[in-house]
C-alpha cells in the first residue's frame, strides 16, 4: 500500500474562493479539486467531456498542491459513472501532479444495462460481503483506469441501518482491505450518521484500519427536518474538530486536512470565517501524530477480507439494492418487499428532498431567466407541481447544461402559454446549446431583448411592449 | 449584420451574441446580462446536503405579483434556517 506525503491543509477549491487563495496563500497548503464540476459535456464526438477553458491552467498556476478529488463516478457499488470520465480524469491527475486521488464508497447510478439512469445523489451501497465484493472490484477499476495512489471516502446515510448489513465502518474497511487502498476520513459525514441514528463515531473508528487513512474532510452541515445533513454550509462543528484530533493521534498516514464549503456558502462565512477554519486545521495539524513515533503506532487488525463472510439472509444483492433505491430516490414507483421497506424508512423523504433540491438548483443555474419567468407569472406552487411532473417522467442529469435542455425540451411539450416564455427559454437554450457544442441559432423575439432580459435579471415582471427582434447566438471553440 | 465581440467564454467556447438587421441596436446589457446571470453548468460537487440555489430564487423573487425581494445575507439565514 503507498504511503502518501504529509502534505497540511487545505479547502475543496470553488472559482469563488480565489480572492481569499490569492490574499491568503500562505494559510492554505492543498487545494483539491473536483474535476467535474468544471466539466461540460461536448455535444458530439461520442459526447466526451471537456474542462472550462482556461480552467487547468488557473489551477495549475496556483502554488499549493492540488488533489484530485473524484465526484462522478463513485466506487461504492456495481457500476462506475460514465466511462468516458475516465481519460479526462487520468490526464487531470497528472496535469496536476496529484500525489493520489479519491472517489466516494457511494453509487449513484442505477438501472439495466440499457437503461441506466443517474441517481443525481451519493447513496449508500449495499453493506454485505456481496457489497463488499462488488465494491472493491469497482474500486480496483477505477483506481487502475485513474493510474494513481487511489483512495475511497467515506459516506453519508440518511437511511436506517439494517439488521442484515456490515456495520458502516466495517464495511469501509473491509472494502478498503479487499482493493488495498487508502480511506479518506470524512470526520463530518461519520459524526452526521451518529446524529442520525447510524454507527456511534468511537465504534466507527474501532472498526477502521486506521493506518490505511490518507486524508480527513472536515465540514459544517445543518438541520432539516429532524436530521443532521452533510450540507458543506457552516463552519466546522467542535464536536468535529475534537474527533478529528483524536483521530489524529492515530492516524500515522495521514497526508491532508480539508475543508469543504460549497460555492453558494462562500460569500456568507466570508474571508473571516474561512480563515478561521483554515487555522483551526492548521492548529489541528500541528498536533498530529508524527508517523515516525512509534509509541502510538494503531494496531493492525487481521484482514477482514479474510473471515468467513456472513451470509445474507435477505437475498438482496448490490444490483438489486441499487436498482431499487436509485429509483425511490428519483421518485419512481417501485414494488416488492425491499422497496415497501425502504419506504417505510423516513430517511428515504430526505433523500428525495435533497435530490429535488439538487435538480432545482441545477434548473436556476442553466435556465435562471426562464425559471425567473415562471416564478413570476405562475407563482412557486406551480412552478413546482411543473418542475415535480418533469422529475416524474424523466431522470437526472450530471450536468447541470443537460438537465436544463432536457427541462426546456419539457417545458415545450407542455405548451405552457405564459407571456414570454417562448422568447426566453428560446434564448437561454441557444445559449446552452452554444456553449456546449457551438451550435448557431437565430432566436426570434417579439418584445425588446434588452428590457426583456434586463427586467429578468432584476427580479421583475418585463412590459409587453411588442417589437420583433431577432438574435443569433453562436460558440466559437477556444480551448 | 451588426457583430459583436465574443462576450464571454463558457465551457470551452466563445457565445457571440449578434442582430442580424439593426446594426444600431446596443446588444451590450444583453451580454452583460447573460455573462452575469448564467451558474455552474458541470456536475454536481460533493454534498450531501440542500442545495442552496432554488431557495436563492424563491427568496429573489417571493410573488406573482411581482413584489421582488433582493437577495441578502439575511435571505440566505432564512433558506439556511438559521436564527429561527
Amino acid at each position: 500500500m503507498a504511503t502518501p506525503p504529509a502534505l497540511g491543509i487545505g479547502l475543496t477549491y470553488h472559482p469563488p474562493l480565489e480572492p481569499f487563495l490569492e490574499s491568503h496563500s500562505d494559510l492554505v497548503d492543498v487545494l483539491e479539486i473536483e474535476p467535474q464540476t468544471l466539466w461540460m459535456p461536448a455535444a458530439g464526438d461520442g459526447k466526451r467531456f471537456t474542462t472550462a477553458a482556461g480552467a487547468m491552467e488557473r489551477l495549475a498556476a496556483f502554488p499549493q498542491t492540488k488533489l484530485v478529488h473524484s465526484v462522478g463516478t463513485p466506487v461504492g457499488g456495481s457500476r462506475l459513472g460514465d466511462s468516458r470520465q475516465f481519460p479526462l480524469l487520468r490526464e487531470t491527475i497528472a496535469r496536476l501532479g496529484s500525489p493520489w486521488c479519491s472517489e466516494h464508497l457511494s453509487f449513484s447510478v442505477a438501472g439495466s444495462r440499457d437503461e441506466p439512469f443517474f441517481a443525481s445523489f451519493m447513496l449508500p451501497p449495499r453493506q454485505t460481503q456481496a457489497g463488499v465484493e462488488r465494491a472493491a472490484t469497482s474500486v480496483k477499476q477505477l483506481s487502475h483506469e485513474l493510474g494513481a495512489p487511489f483512495a475511497i471516502e467515506t459516506g453519508v446515510s440518511y437511511l436506517r441501518p439494517r439488521p442484515e448489513e456490515m456495520r458502516d465502518g466495517e464495511f469501509v474497511a473491509a472494502v478498503a482491505e479487499a482493493a488495498d487502498c487508502g480511506v479518506l476520513l470524512d470526520v463530518h459525514n461519520i459524526w452526521t450518521n451518529e446524529q442520525n441514528g447510524r454507527q456511534s463515531v468511537r465504534s466507527y473508528l474501532a472498526d477502521l484500519p486506521l493506518e490505511r487513512v490518507w486524508e480527513l474532510h472536515l465540514a459544517g452541515g445543518q438541520e432539516h427536518a429532524g436530521y443532521w445533513l452533510d450540507a458543506h454550509s457552516e463552519g466546522i462543528p467542535e464536536a468535529v474538530l475534537s474527533i478529528a484530533a483524536k483521530v489524529l493521534r492515530r492516524t500515522p498516514n495521514v497526508g491532508a486536512l480539508i475543508f469543504e464549503l460549497m460555492p453558494e456558502h462562500i460569500a456568507r462565512l466570508g474571508d473571516d470565517g474561512i480563515r478561521r477554519q483554515a487555522e483551526a486545521l492548521h492548529r489541528l495539524w500541528d498536533t498530529r501524530h508524527r508517523r515516525r513515533t512509534n509509541n502510538a503506532a494503531p494496531r493492525v487488525k487481521p484482514a477482514l477480507a479474510d473471515r468467513t463472510p456472513e451470509p445474507d439472509p435477505t437475498g438482496i444483492d448490490p444490483r438489486s439494492w441499487e436498482d431499487t433505491l436509485g429509483a425511490l430516490a428519483i421518485g419512481r414507483d417501485v414494488e416488492g418487499r425491499l422497496a415497501e421497506e425502504l419506504e417505510a424508512d423516513p430517511g428515504l423523504e430526505i433523500v428525495r428532498d435533497l435530490v429535488s433540491v439538487a435538480r432545482a438548483g441545477m434548473l436556476t443555474a442553466s435556465l435562471k431567466l426562464t425559471m425567473r419567468l415562471l416564478l413570476l407569472q405562475l407563482g412557486e406552487q406551480r412552478v413546482r407541481e411543473i418542475m415535480e411532473a418533469f422529475w416524474k417522467q424523466t431522470a437526472p442529469e450530471p450536468f447541470a447544461g443537460d438537465e436544463g435542455l432536457a427541462f426546456a425540451d419539457y417545458l415545450h411539450s407542455r405548451e405552457l402559454a405564459p407571456p414570454h416564455l417562448e422568447d426566453v427559454l428560446s434564448f437561454e437554450v441557444a445559449v446552452l446549446r452554444a456553449a456546449i457544442s457551438g451550435e448557431t441559432t437565430r432566436v426570434h423575439f417579439h418584445a425588446d431583448p434588452g428590457e426583456l432580459l434586463g427586467a429578468l435579471a432584476e427580479g421583475r415582471l418585463p412590459t409587453s411592449t411588442r417589437h420583433e427582434y431577432d438574435l443569433e447566438i453562436s460558440g466559437k471553440s477556444v480551448g | 449584420m451588426a457583430d459583436v465581440t465574443p462576450n464571454f467564454e463558457l465551457n470551452n467556447r466563445a457565445v457571440t451574441v449578434r442582430l442580424p438587421r439593426d446594426a444600431a441596436y446596443d446588444l451590450k446589457k444583453i451580454q452583460t446580462i447573460q455573462r452575469t446571470i448564467l451558474g455552474q453548468l458541470g456536475h454536481l460537487g460533493c454534498c450531501s446536503g440542500f442545495d442552496i440555489r432554488w431557495d436563492y430564487e424563491t427568496e429573489f423573487i417571493v410573488s406573482k405579483a411581482g413584489k421582488v425581494n433582493h437577495l441578502g445575507p439575511q435571505a440566505v439565514d432564512k433558506a439556511l434556517g438559521a436564527g429561527a
